[in-house]
Order: structure tokens, then C-alpha cells, then sequence
């Protein structure tokens, strides 16, 4: 009988390792602190619920909750779907010069760093001389009081976020757009296929998986979105207008010392992602195209 | 069988590496603190952990300072600068793993956590009575809890004032405000005549700009955020009356900027008083402001003794002050250096590279020449000072700053407001930690 091979778990080791303390060990230490009265200089006073039940009764809190879905559920759907038409139209134009000032201008956002993009929103958007504001008081928006405006301020925050992140979704598209046989089209316009037709046919089933990916890798950054908002707003303006989960447990552990209660806000998130995802995956439990 | 061992030793070792990696860390810190009590104890080393605030230029001006305390006493001083931003972040990082420094650096809201955790000392026993004779920085006003945990390098900084500019108030033929009541009806004035009235922003992110748009207006109320219990008292009458009059700038005169709930107030002082729209505007009165209003030839007063209702002053400044550390190896040689730098000798070289304000008595002036008498003034009368210090302050300051803007934006009365905030504040414990 052949002796069972044990050397695939060699090779996975160092990665497990790391898994291990820099993941799964943290997830373990954030459930006791969660439990706890901790403010990171004095010994942990274990509080048993204390932490998970004031924050359910925090109106701050489940107004952050409220806004984070909010911005998950319009800022990834616009995001896969700009990120998709446009993979489209660059890919149709990949040779020409104008593809190519568009695909490299679409990514650049994604390479900068949030902080940085984020001030320069602010700059043009306080700045009466910027061109930002010229264009938006075509539209009789004056830009500068959009930060300060409790109506308008939770958009503006939602349209940045996607040009921010349209292009990196783009380019994952893209990659899946070039694996795309050209017989295909072509068979299909020698049916008589309409442009619509091929994208709704051809186009959209083959590229199935990316848009699996890219809604997982969407939900899963704007539920962290914290960058961004942390810098053009604070949260505000007022309380909580334009809070989201990740910036309370940022206030809580890092300005207010209240590391517990900050704990217990990242433990709700872990839940309500993982709840999420595990929903998503059911929703698109089938991975792959069939025309492959 | 060659190609499976290799892949073996090569996963053993990454393996290895990974641990010691993760070990050396640990290691490291624990090899660390005690080189470096060994080190402090044998040859003298002392580390001391500064906010970068100099303009890139914090490690030349604090070599130059250091030096002859380093030379006479044999010993090596380290310093660690660190943004503003991260600061206390890093601070309780390092403070919690006890790897923090000798003396460290702290303002107002910083201390309630690290005395409730033992983490800075009491200077009572070390301060003479030389000290608290010489010292301006070491009177009540200036204590945390009623004790001296620090000693400022510097008199109070970062000052708000008023400034006015003089030729707006000439064209609506007014003279220099003094009381709340001037001020609004300047504003009122220099809003009919084509300008803004104050150039104010309440569109910070966070409750810095409380420090130029709440604190020094509540204290000319005659109020404060918090009693000495550390209770939250702003639904008092003074607290009212202060969100009242902020209320009515914008909500009833309308002499703010219409965008003033965007800029933070820094950003409205350089749009609209910076640039000769605005008749008024409260800021930081330091030397680069005066530096800034000349550059734009803007033909400016200022005062820090705005009247209240009542008649009363108060203009609010920063007093943030050099800590000895309980975890200090040798905590005689780091008071030196806290007594050193603060002091006759290296407390005036700092002054003069940094052109702060004198923290002694019979010191030299190296400010601004003309910010000097009224500044002198206003400090020997108790008008400039420093907030309270209390437990739970940076939550009830961010409250406090989001309601405001609540407020502002007109979403609740100033009643409500601060009724809100008093309640906010007080649900959450703010007594002194069993002993």
C-alpha cells in the first residue's frame, strides 16, 4: 500500500502560520476584549454584554449601520456596472489613442492613495476657482456647500467613491474581456445579432465570474470604506450624517480610548460581512459560464 | 526523492524564518527595554517622544537645546517625533506594550487616561518652591486634577483672538468691538455693505475648531464644559446663551459665509478675511497669522478680551506640557532634563528658535512685537487659559462639535442642543478610578 503523502501540509505551513496569528488570533482577541471595559492602558475589566448592548441602543451607531448599507448597496452595483461598460467600450478601442487615455485615466484613482484623492476632492470642492466648481454651477450646484449640505453630502461621498473605484474594476474586466473568442461574435453576427444582443448574450454570461469576483471584492471594501470619509466629513456634518461602521470603530478605539466597545464594533462587522457574503454566494451560487 | 527533501528544508526553513520573525519582535522589545535599562542605568540614555510641530525642523531644534544638558550630565538624549495625527495613537500603543518613553509630551485632553493608569507622575514631589515661584505655568489654572503632572516649554499658545479689519470698520464707520453685541452689529453692518460679516467655518471634521469657534466664547459667558467634579454643565444658562449667539450669526443675522457649514474655520479665515471680505474673524493669533495678514496687506487689529453678555473674558489657548513617565528608568535624570529644557537655560533657547512665548518670569520676548503687552496683559489677568481637563473630554468634544453643527445648520434649537449634550456627557462615568 502507498504510503500517504504529508508533505502538502509542509508547504502550506508557513502561509497557515501566518494566517494564524495575524488573522485568526486577532478575530479570537477582539471576542474577549469585546467583553471587556478596556481602554488600552489599564487591565481589561471583563463586562460580559455590557459593550454589544449599548451599542445596539446607540442611535450614532445604527445610523452608521444604516449608512454603511446604504453605500454598499448603491456604490457596488454602479461601480461593477460603470466598471463593466466601460471595460467594454476600451476593449472595442484597445489599439486607438483615445482606448488608451481612457483606460489609463480610469486607473490611475485606484492607484492613489485614498487620503491624497480625498484632500484633493476637498480642495476642488471648497475652491470656488476650481474647475469642478465652474462645471457644477452649470447645474446651479454651488460645490462649495455640498460638504456642508446634511442632503447633499452623502451622494457627493457615494459618486467619489465609484469614479474612485470604477477603474480598478474596469481593468479586471478587462483581463476577462481579451479571453473572450472573437468567433463567437462574429458567429453570432452572421445570425444577425444586434450590439445589445451580443453584450446580453456573449458578452455578460462569459464574463460571469468577474462580475462574482469584483461584487464580492466590492462589497467587501465599501463595508471597509473608511479613508474617504474620515477625511472629507468626519462623520458629519451633525452626528452620524455621513458615519459608516469602520469610522465609529476607528472614533472609538483610537480618539475616545474605548477599545472594548470598539471591538465590539468590528466583531458586528465580521458578522454582518460574513452574513452577506455567505447570502451573496447563495444568490450567485453558479460560478462559472456554461458556454465554456 | 532530492526535489522532496529540498521542498521540505525550504518550508522548514520559511517555517523557521517566520517564527523567528515573529519571535524577534517580541524578542527585540524585550532585548530592547532592557538594553536600554541597562544603558540608562550604566551611561545614561533618556528617551523623549515629541509631536512634530517645528516644520521639519523638530530634530535640529532640539539637538541645538539638548546638547549642553547632554554634555554636562553624560548622558545621550533620544528624541522620537511623530505626526500630530498619530500621536497619541502611537503614544497608548507604546505606553500599553511598556515600551513608551522617559518624558513624554501631552496636552489637556490626553491626561485623564494615563493618570487614572498611573502612567505619568505627580511632580509635587520634585517641583521646589523655586520652581513654583519662577514658573508661570504651574498655578492652578495649569493644573490637571488639581496637580502638576508637567511643566509647559511654553506660555499659552495657540491663543484665539479676534481680528477686525480696520478698514471695513472704518467704511461703516465703526471702531474695534468689544462686546458680543459690537460684534454682531459690525457684522450686520459689514453684511449691508456688500461684505461678510465673520469670516467663521464650522465645516472641521472633527471638535478641533472648537477651540476658535466654541471654548473662548463660553468662557466670556462666564461658563465652562465641565465643573470641578468633571460633570458636564452645558445646559446651564452659559452654555445657552453661548449657542444662542453662535446660533444667531447664522441662523438669524445670516452674517456668516453661506458656505461656512464646508470650511473649517481656518479655511473661512483664509477665503474671506485673508483675502479683505470679511469685517471679523477668531483664529489662532501666532506668528505665522500675523505673518499671513501682512502678506496680504490686510490693515487688521486684534484683541483677546472680547466681553460677554455679562462682561465677562476669556480667550482659550493650548498649555501642553513635557511628562514625566512612571516606567522612567531613572527618574531624577529625566525631571532634569523636563526642569532643563523648560527652564532658564534651555526653556529660552527654545523660545528664541521657536519664537514661543516665555513660561518664566523675566523671560525675553521672542514673538511677535506687537502681540506682546496685550498678550502679557491678558495672561497676568487670567483671560487667557487653558480648558479643563476631564475624564471621557474627547467623546463629549466630538458630540459637542456634531451637535453644534446640528445646531448650526438649524436642525435643533441651541436649548435642545445643549441640553443633548449635558445629557450625552453625563450618562457616561466621569468619577475618578478606585484606588
Amino acid at each position: 500500500m502507498k504510503k500517504r503523502d504529508y508533505s502538502g501540509y509542509l508547504y502550506i505551513l508557513p502561509f497557515f502560520m501566518v494566517m494564524l496569528f495575524f488573522w485568526y488570533i486577532p478575530i479570537l482577541m477582539s471576542g474577549w476584549f469585546s467583553l471587556t471595559e478596556y481602554n488600552a492602558l489599564s487591565t481589561p475589566v471583563f463586562a460580559g454584554f455590557a459593550n454589544y448592548k449599548a451599542l445596539l441602543q446607540d442611535k450614532i451607531f445604527l445610523k452608521s449601520i444604516r449608512n454603511t448599507l446604504i453605500f454598499v448597496i448603491t456604490v457596488v452595483p454602479l461601480e461593477t456596472l460603470l466598471g463593466f461598460l466601460t471595460a467594454v467600450w476600451v476593449e472595442k478601442r484597445k489599439i486607438t489613442w483615445l482606448g488608451k487615455f481612457v483606460r489609463n485615466g480610469m486607473f490611475i484613482p485606484s492607484l492613489a492613495s485614498a487620503s491624497i484623492v480625498s484632500i484633493v476632492w476637498r480642495i476642488l470642492l471648497n475652491n470656488d476657482q476650481s474647475p469642478l466648481a465652474y462645471l457644477l454651477s452649470f447645474f446651479g450646484i454651488n460645490s462649495s456647500m455640498i460638504l456642508g449640505s446634511k442632503t447633499m453630502v452623502f451622494p457627493a461621498l457615494i459618486i467619489m467613491e465609484v469614479l474612485m473605484g470604477t477603474g480598478y474594476y474596469m481593468v479586471l474586466y478587462l483581463a476577462y474581456l481579451v479571453d473572450i473568442p472573437e468567433s463567437y461574435y462574429e458567429a453570432a453576427r452572421l445570425d444577425g445579432a444586434s450590439g445589445f444582443q451580443l453584450m446580453r448574450y456573449i458578452t455578460a454570461p462569459l464574463i460571469k465570474p468577474a462580475t462574482i469576483m469584483i461584487v464580492f471584492l466590492g462589497v467587501i471594501g465599501t463595508f471597509q470604506s473608511f479613508d474617504m470619509i474620515y477625511i472629507m466629513t468626519g462623520g458629519g456634518p451633525g452626528q452620524g450624517t455621513t458615519a459608516t461602521v469602520m469610522l465609529s470603530l476607528y472614533l472609538y478605539s483610537f480618539k475616545y480610548s474605548k477599545i472594548g466597545y470598539g471591538m465590539a464594533i468590528g466583531n458586528l462587522l465580521i458578522i454582518l460581512v460574513a452574513f452577506l457574503t455567505f447570502m451573496q454566494r447563495r444568490l450567485l451560487r453558479e460560478k462559472t459560464s456554461n458556454l465554456y | 526523492m532530492k526535489k522532496k527533501l529540498v521542498s521540505i528544508l525550504l518550508c522548514v526553513s520559511m517555517t523557521a524564518c517566520l517564527f523567528a520573525g515573529c519571535g524577534s519582535k517580541q524578542e527585540g522589545a524585550e532585548k530592547g527595554t532592557e538594553e536600554k535599562k541597562e544603558e540608562t542605568a550604566g551611561t545614561g540614555t533618556l528617551e523623549v517622544w515629541l509631536p512634530a510641530k517645528l516644520n521639519g525642523e523638530d530634530e535640529a531644534v532640539w539637538d541645538e537645546i539638548s546638547a549642553p544638558f547632554e554634555k554636562e550630565h553624560g548622558v545621550d538624549v533620544t528624541f522620537q517625533f511623530t505626526s500630530w495625527k498619530d500621536y497619541e495613537s502611537k503614544y497608548s500603543s507604546a505606553i500599553s506594550t511598556k515600551s513608551g518613553p522617559d518624558v513624554g509630551y501631552m496636552y489637556v485632553e490626553m491626561f485623564p487616561t494615563y493618570i487614572d493608569a498611573g502612567a505619568v507622575e505627580d511632580l509635587g514631589e520634585y517641583l521646589t518652591d523655586e520652581d513654583y515661584e519662577n514658573y508661570t505655568v504651574l498655578g492652578d489654572q495649569y493644573k490637571i486634577f488639581g496637580k502638576n503632572y508637567g511643566i509647559a516649554q511654553g506660555g499659552p499658545e495657540a491663543v484665539l483672538a479676534m481680528f477686525y479689519n480696520k478698514e471695513i470698520l472704518a467704511s461703516i464707520e465703526e471702531s474695534a468691538p468689544e462686546t458680543w453685541e459690537d460684534v454682531m452689529r459690525i457684522a450686520k453692518k459689514a453684511k449691508d455693505a456688500g461684505k461678510c460679516g465673520i469670516a467663521q467655518g464650522w465645516g472641521q471634521t472633527f471638535y478641533q475648531d472648537l477651540n476658535w469657534n466654541w471654548y473662548s466664547f463660553l468662557y466670556q459667558a462666564g461658563g465652562d464644559i465641565f465643573d470641578e467634579e468633571g460633570k458636564c454643565i452645558l445646559d446651564e444658562k452659559e452654555g445657552v446663551e453661548t449657542a444662542q449667539f453662535l446660533y444667531d450669526l447664522k441662523n438669524t443675522e445670516n452674517v456668516l459665509p453661506e458656505d461656512t457649514m464646508s470650511l473649517t474655520n481656518s479655511e473661512a479665515f483664509e477665503k474671506y478675511f485673508l483675502s479683505g471680505e470679511a469685517a471679523i474673524g477668531f483664529v489662532s493669533a501666532g506668528s505665522s497669522m500675523f505673518e499671513q495678514l501682512k502678506e496680504n496687506n490686510i490693515d487688521y487689529g486684534f484683541t483677546y478680551e472680547l466681553k460677554g453678555n455679562n462682561g465677562s473674558m476669556g480667550a482659550r489657548a493650548s498649555v501642553d506640557q513635557l511628562v514625566l513617565m512612571s516606567a522612567a528608568e531613572d527618574k531624577e535624570l529625566a525631571f532634569e532634563f523636563i526642569k532643563y529644557v523648560t527652564g532658564k537655560e534651555g526653556g529660552e533657547k527654545y523660545h528664541e528658535l521657536t519664537k514661543s512665548n516665555p513660561n518664566m518670569k523675566d523671560q525675553k520676548w521672542y514673538g511677535v512685537e506687537e502681540a506682546e503687552e496685550p498678550y502679557t496683559k491678558a495672561v497676568g489677568e487670567g483671560t487667557i487659559r487653558p480648558i479643563t481637563a476631564a475624564r471621557r473630554a474627547p467623546e463629549v468634544y466630538d458630540y459637542l462639535w456634531k451637535e453644534l453643527q446640528e445646531m448650526m445648520n438649524g436642525s435643533v434649537t441651541p436649548e435642545d442642543a445643549m441640553k443633548d449634550v449635558a445629557e450625552y456627557a453625563n450618562a457616561m462615568d466621569y468619577s475618578a478610578p478606585a484606588e
